[in-house]
């Protein structure tokens, strides 16, 4: 029997098994494709999100901005209540009413504090639930007069005299709010010496770094080669158009400013001061302004660059006195402070001239000694999730006594034209505020 | 260097004369149609050690986009940037720099508002030396604008921007 071989199949023309692969590569596209649709959604989504989370997180910041100027709104209304009771007024201590501003405000409002019993936590609890507001945010009210300002190199931004703490304080006005950064100065003080001046910057700033090396070791290599006088010389060139510089300017990485300081930050556009010599100083100094440094509110390294003679236990028996618990020992006027270290400091316990040497000295840096607090600047940290805002704004107290700012709600100017309405005099003026 | 602050009497596009013989000078806001420059207190470092402050010049402009070939007679928004703030010369900054923000721009318009009592002035152009009250800003700005896609579509939009700070006192936006 013959058998007929069957016709083989032509080499390279077998098609069995191709629907697995078409199969194969239809999946893949398919699955690149969905990979792809879902990551542009994801990354969308998380635009929204994040684009939501930085709306809230401004308005959050802004919120706590309000609630910050009511509070200074309160304090402003509660001294000039107290002073209106007269002899009465001594019965309330001073530390209690800078409690108003001073004390730092967080939200939401912490129930770990001790001595909080279950019921107010409870109605915590269900206050921030009903409040809905997401995000937390911390609001600091910081007074600027503690600090070394600047500006005093220069004459005409003498601190203006201060007022007993009976009367209101009334600020020199500043310019600042339509486009000029700085505030009016004021006419040359009697007893201003420019060269005095210069070097009280010059020791204060020593006095800092000196400190800072007596504090962490560790800095003094880096700081060795800080020549003081040349960072003096330049932060003078910088802000007095009338000083004749002695450095060379082949360094400067910007012209030189000419005019006073309108910003602190303004430091960093000087040749020999990096930002480690910057994160040191400007803690204690300011550029704003403040009516003098005030001793209620004076921290320690200005403190110790300010009256050099005292003692390291000296100064914190004066952080003892001054912030006691038990007694109200804040300063009522200069003469009390200056009355205080005449006493307890041996430096001048020892030479009774010092004292008046010091006050002379003081007169001619342009440093006045206050005790009330008319310069004010608040920080607002607000963070919703992954997103952050930051509010910074300077702010003095007016003379004026209008209505209290709202805390919430609609603002009291309309936003659209055609609907405007008067504006009151809050009493409180912002000099300068960023948002970031 | 010369920083051309040495002029008391002398104003620039971002500054305007000083006001005191210290050389506090008022920030100077310029607005056109198509045009506006003024200081930002809002400038951030990112580099260690820049000679960069809070303080920057800004300006937003829109110039013909010579290199639009697909839609011609088309204009471009242009945000021009400095950290030099304090130099007087704008001409020759070398911290100058332009970024190109919106291309296919065919309408572009700024309108400035002030409120006067209880009415709006209304302006087309601004230059905080010459309002009155001097070196005041104006309250409201809008914008009006026409964008051109690629794929020709068209966008139309009118937005209104109201400075977040307060440029006297609280208000108006606080």
């Amino acid at each position: 029997m013959d058998f007929t071989p069957a016709p083989k199949q032509p080499i390279g023309r077998d098609s069995s098994g191709i629907a697995l692969f078409m199969v194969i590569a239809a999946v893949s596209v398919l699955a690149i494709l969905v990979t792809e649709f879902t990551y542009i959604a994801q990354i969308s989504q998380m635009i929204a999100f994040g684009g939501l989370d930085q709306t809230q997180a401004h308005y959050l910041a802004k919120s706590g901005l309000k609630l910050s100027l009511l509070r200074l709104k309160a304090f402003k209304q509660s001294k000039a209540i107290i002073a209106s009771l007269g002899a009465g007024a001594n019965a309330i201590p001073k530390s209690v009413i800078d409690k108003i501003w001073s004390f730092p405000f967080f939200y939401p409002f912490p129930t770990d504090i001790p001595g909080l019993g279950t019921t107010e936590k409870d109605a915590i609890a269900k206050f921030q639930k009903e409040s809905s507001l997401e995000g937390k945010y911390s609001a600091i009210i910081e007074s600027e007069s503690s600090k070394y300002n600047l500006n005093m190199i220069l004459p005409n931004f003498a601190p203006s005299p201060v007022p007993g703490p009976s009367a209101s304080p009334t600020p020199n006005p500043p310019n600042g709010s339509n486009g000029t950064p700085a505030g009016t100065p004021n006419p040359v003080p009697t007893g201003f010496n420019a060269d005095e001046a210069r070097k009280s910057l010059s020791d204060f700033l020593s006095a800092l770094l000196n400190h800072k090396i007596l504090d962490d070791p560790d800095l003094a290599d880096v700081y060795r080669d800080v020549r003081v006088d040349e960072l003096t010389d330049t932060i003078v060139s910088w802000a007095d158009r009338k000083y004749e510089r002695r450095t060379s300017s082949s360094h400067d990485p910007v012209p030189m400013k000419r005019a006073p300081f309108y910003s602190l930050t303004e430091l960093h556009m000087l040749p020999n001061i990096d930002d480690d010599l910057y994160n040191l100083f400007t803690p204690n100094l300011t550029a704003g302004l403040t009516q003098g440094i005030n001793v209620n509110t004076i921290q320690k390294p200005t403190l110790k660059a300010l009256l050099p003679m005292m003692t390291d236990d000296e100064i914190t028996e004066f952080y003892k006195y001054r912030d006691s618990e038990d007694v109200d020992n804040q300063f009522q006027d200069s003469d009390k402070f200056f009355d205080y270290i005449s006493k307890t400091v041996a430096a001048f316990k020892s030479n009774s001239n010092l004292l008046t040497e010091l006050k002379e000295s003081f007169a001619k840096r342009n440093i006045i000694i206050t005790v009330e607090e008319t310069f004010f600047k608040i920080t607002v940290k607000a963070d919703v999730n992954q997103a952050s805002r930051t509010i910074q704004a300077w702010v003095t107290l007016g003379s004026g006594s209008g209505p209290t700012p709202q805390a919430s709600g609609t603002p009291p100017v309309t936003s659209q034209p055609g609907q405007p309405n008067a504006v009151p005099d809050p009493g409180l003026k912002i000099n300068f505020m960023r948002i970031l | 260097m010369v920083s051309g602050q040495d002029d008391l009497s002398q104003s620039s596009v971002y500054w305007s004369p000083a006001i005191d013989d210290t050389g506090v000078r008022p920030s100077h806001f310029i607005g056109t149609d198509t045009k506006l420059s003024f200081i930002s207190v809002s400038h951030i470092r990112i580099y260690k050690d820049s000679p960069e402050s809070e303080f920057a010049k800004i300006a937003y402009e829109v110039k013909r986009d010579s290199q639009n070939s697909a839609l011609p007679d088309t204009q471009v928004l242009i945000k021009t940037e400095s950290s030099n703030v304090f130099a007087m010369d704008d001409l020759r900054d070398p911290f100058s720099h332009s970024y190109e923000l919106l291309r296919g721009i065919k309408k572009f318009s700024y309108t400035y508002y002030k409120r006067d009592g209880n009415t709006w002035k209304k302006s087309k152009s601004w230059d905080s030396e010459k309002e009155e009250p001097k070196n005041s800003y104006p309250d409201i700005i809008e914008l009006t604008l026409e964008v051109i896609g690629p794929q020709r579509q068209s966008f139309e939009g009118v937005f209104k921007f109201r400075p977040e700070i307060p440029l006297n006192g609280l208000y108006p936006s606080t």
